[in-house]
């Protein structure tokens, strides 16, 4: 049969990456096998974890079940709000110069803030590089254009502000600069205040849109006020710019997709502008956001009984992050494994962004059964007492030796 | 010759840009005086609804199911699956960027092997001629859709039927389709337009995508025969379209999902034969199991073969992946749970969704008993199927029911009658018979 389909333009692409690791993964039979690729947090006994705070949510919601209507194309009027609040704090939030939306977790909120940006006339992007491997793909989806400039450097594991500043000096007015508030994926490597304030001023100066991009919020310091002082920090510097929010890490509810944009706009008659095309941009991609994990938090949002359980889960989780670190600081010098190690303890939030060559993870997948990705990010939640020593020593092997 | 309507610029048009939005810009002034985007029709109506203090306001405006006391419900069978799942559910990770296989083969077995009714629709399961990936609902679906045929199939130009729901035009033209009307229900006479609908398809340009609605089409309500969906399919064969169908409201036809499915059957049975090479499906769980707010729906591609299927499947991920990276899991949980043999709902989702169909029957025949057909014949009304009936009532007589008797609907005449119920019934009969009669 020589039909030629309609589809010929067609290639099979290769999978994600980090699929392919999982993949990898599932099918080791090892019972030493470690996972430390996909940023999900994991208990200290290595299994999911359901955030306590999230359990007693799904109790008052089964009990007081608002069914499965249609909510508001803009979002669950309780859920913006308190969003509202979490990254801008009570008092900012009232102040009416927010315009939001509930989106499909954060790679929604991403997707729709560009859209937005794009419509207000803002399609240049600068983005610090390495970074979380879907922004690029997802500026360019929409058309828009990206310049990349050096946001870690991999000799000094430390941030390379130099190239940052300078990238805010040279780039031309109306771009676009896309940071992470904290827990930098996949580096850790997040900016000090002093550094903030420096890319504010400059961002001010110069006439710069940033994109705030906050998907771990509360797991670098174990306080989610703490680390949304960015945000804070550039609403008072009278600057407009879009934040990013997503409750899949901060509240575990990865699979319910939630998350919300929110454009700053210092001028309040713009705010409708603002807010109506949020709205008409979603109505033609997905109509609403989902309903039910946008219902859960909204419900923790409005406790405050719930909201102070959420508040010490956050601050459980980051104090076992950085409890793990430590140890594997501890062991690996311990070991006397070769090289400079602080910057596991340096860096914040899931991800040790090790610095192990391509050849050193491949052998610690195939001589240790330990699942980093290809460019060496470990997710530490993956780690335990169980398993932490075990890792340490695959490390200090494949230093070693490869 | 038929004239076929290029769609006017139907949102975007009317939508305003944010340059504003950089209001400490230099160019603020330049766009003070930018007006905002209008809001949506539909909501527009409810929220005029809401503030109207007339205590015998009726809304027929949104399309979400009501019962006899005007509320909205909760089927029964999907709050047991939600009982299952809260004492089962111990994480909330993330599903496949496609959702999981559950939900994928749930749907590929419902839809399409139709339960084991559906021997050609089972072959194309069996030879992995079949992409399905969970989506955000049916809106979802058909922007993914949308975005996929734009990238890689040969014709940009998308058929829809005049009228079809406003969204559809809204989709696809931001998806970057482009998309015409052909004809399908003449106004004049409450009635489908079938004559004219055949030579406008066969006007077309070959290859085009053409949208079908599979049952209970919206806005009219007006299906097409078993008869005649074959003359439609041969002139699919004969141009060569590609039919892209969206079936939102699988089962409010007749009571019965598995009823309602004539066309994917029909269809199946060509892509068999190899009369038809390939066709996409939009569906949603939003109004068939009362999940709306869950954003539960998928989009199923049906392929040339099983290796056509890998590149596909690849590609949706490639796309899916930068506008959402993974779909809801609540919505989808239930579905999983309601098509799982083990917990038993199936026949009492069947029995739910027939009580609720049932109502909307009900209350189709009252509203027609109630109207004077003196002056006006009615009688579209009882050929109308689902959730809405399409009055024939011009936007001034809908204007003029809702500024004199507080009773919303959106301004093309489209009932959504599930508003109504036996308190109401009279009273809405009475201001329609007021209004035609004046």
């Amino acid at each position: 049969m020589t039909v030629t389909s309609k589809f010929n333009r067609l290639e099979r692409e290769a999978p994600d990456p980090i699929v392919q690791t999982m993949t990898l993964y599932a099918n080791d039979p090892s019972p030493n096998k470690v996972d430390v690729s996909i940023g999900v947090y994991k208990s200290e006994k290595g299994g999911s974890y359901l955030f306590p705070c999230v359990a007693e949510a799904k109790k008052v919601l089964a009990a007081n079940d608002p069914g499965h209507n249609y909510t508001n194309m803009q979002g669950i009027p309780e859920f913006i709000s308190g969003a509202r609040k979490v990254a801008f704090g009570e008092e900012y939030a009232a102040e009416g110069k927010l315009a939001s939306l509930q989106t499909i977790s954060g790679t929604g909120a991403l997707h729709m803030g560009f859209v937005f940006l794009r419509e207000a006339g803002y399609t240049n992007f600068y983005l610090g590089v390495p970074s979380w491997s879907n922004y690029i793909g997802m500026i360019e989806f929409i058309g828009s254009k990206v310049t990349t400039f050096t946001h870690y450097n991999e000799k000094t594991k430390k941030i390379e502000f130099d190239a940052v500043v300078s990238a805010l000096e040279s780039a031309p007015a109306n771009s676009v600069f896309l940071f992470q508030t904290c827990c930098h994926n996949p580096t850790g490597a997040d900016y000090s205040q002093e550094q903030w304030k420096k890319i504010g001023q400059l961002l001010k100066q110069r006439d710069l849109i940033a994109v705030l991009d906050t998907a771990y919020q509360g797991f670098s310091s174990g306080d989610k006020d703490k680390d949304a002082w960015a945000i804070r920090h550039f609403y008072e510097l009278g600057l407009e710019f879009v934040v990013c929010q997503s409750f899949s890490k901060n509240l575990g509810l990865y699979g319910e997709r939630v998350g919300c944009v929110h454009a700053v706009v210092q001028d309040k008659e713009y705010v409708p502008n603002a807010q109506s095309t949020l709205v008409a941009n979603f109505r033609s991609e997905c109509s609403f956001a989902p309903a039910y994990g946008a219902r859960l938090a909204s419900i923790i949002f409005q406790s405050p009984e719930l909201k102070q359980v959420w508040d010490n889960d956050v601050a459980e989780i980051t104090e076992r992050l950085k409890t793990i670190r430590k140890k594997v600081l501890d062991i690996l010098t311990e070991l006397k494994t070769p090289g400079k190690w602080d910057h596991v303890v340096e860096q914040e939030g899931l991800f040790w962004y090790s610095g192990l060559t391509p050849v050193q993870n491949d052998r610690l997948i195939s001589e240790h059964n330990v699942y980093s990705t290809s460019i060496g990010r470990v997710n530490i939640a993956g780690l335990n007492n169980n398993n932490v020593e075990y890792f340490c020593k695959a490390i200090d092997e494949v230093v070693r030796n490869a | 010759m038929y004239r076929t309507y290029v769609v006017k610029h139907a949102q975007k048009s009317a939508r305003v840009p944010v340059r504003a939005f950089s209001s400490l810009n230099n160019q603020l002034k330049a766009w003070s005086e930018i007006p905002l985007a209008p809001p949506d029709k539909i909501l527009g109506i409810s929220e005029a609804y809401v503030a109207d203090a007339n205590t015998n306001k009726i809304n027929l405006g949104v399309g979400a199911y009501r019962d006899n006391t005007g509320k909205p419900i909760i089927f029964p069978s999907v709050k047991k699956a939600e009982q299952v799942l809260l004492e089962l559910e111990k994480e909330k990770e993330y599903t496949g960027i496609t959702g999981s296989k559950k939900f994928q083969n749930a749907v590929k077995n419902f839809v399409f092997n139709n339960s084991n009714k559906d021997p050609n629709g089972k072959q194309l399961i069996d030879s992995g001629r079949i992409v399905t990936a969970q989506t955000i609902s049916g809106t979802g679906s058909l922007r993914v859709i949308g975005d996929f045929l734009n990238r890689f199939y040969t014709n940009k130009k998308i058929l829809v039927p005049k009228p079809t729901w406003a969204n559809h035009v809204a989709v696809f033209k931001d998806a970057g389709l482009t998309p015409e009307f052909y004809a399908y229900y003449e106004t004049s006479k409450n009635d489908l337009d079938f004559e004219n609908l055949k030579k406008s398809l066969t006007s077309q340009d070959d290859g085009s995508i053409v949208l079908l609605h599979a049952c209970c089409h919206n806005p009219t309500g007006m299906d097409l025969t078993v008869e005649q969906w074959d003359e439609v399919l041969q002139i699919i064969q004969d141009k060569g379209f590609f039919p892209l169908i969206d079936m939102a409201y699988q089962g409010f036809a007749s009571g019965n999902p598995y009823k309602d499915i004539n066309l994917i059957r029909r269809i199946n049975e060509l892509v068999a034969q190899d009369k038809i090479k390939s066709y996409a499906l939009c569906q949603s769980f939003a109004k068939n199991m009362g999940l709306y707010g869950e954003r539960t729906g998928s989009i199923s591609i049906i392929t040339e073969s099983a290796d056509a299927s890998k590149a596909i499947e690849s590609q949706l991920k490639k796309l899916i992946r930068p506008i959402y990276s993974s779909p809801p899991i609540h919505g989808s949980k239930i579905v999983e749970i309601i098509f799982d043999e083990q917990y038993n709902l199936l026949e009492s989702w069947l029995s739910d969704l027939d009580k609720v169909v049932g109502r909307l029957n009900t209350v189709r025949s009252k509203l027609y008993e109630n109207l004077d057909k003196t002056n006006y014949n009615w009688d579209h009304l009882l050929k109308q199927r689902g959730m809405f009936v399409y009055t024939g009532l011009s936007s001034e007589q809908v204007i003029e029911l809702r500024e004199k008797y507080s009773v919303y609907a959106t301004e093309d005449g489209r009932f959504s009658i599930s508003g109504i119920n036996d308190n109401n019934v009279k009273y809405l009969a009475d201001a329609i018979n007021a209004v035609v009669n004046k």
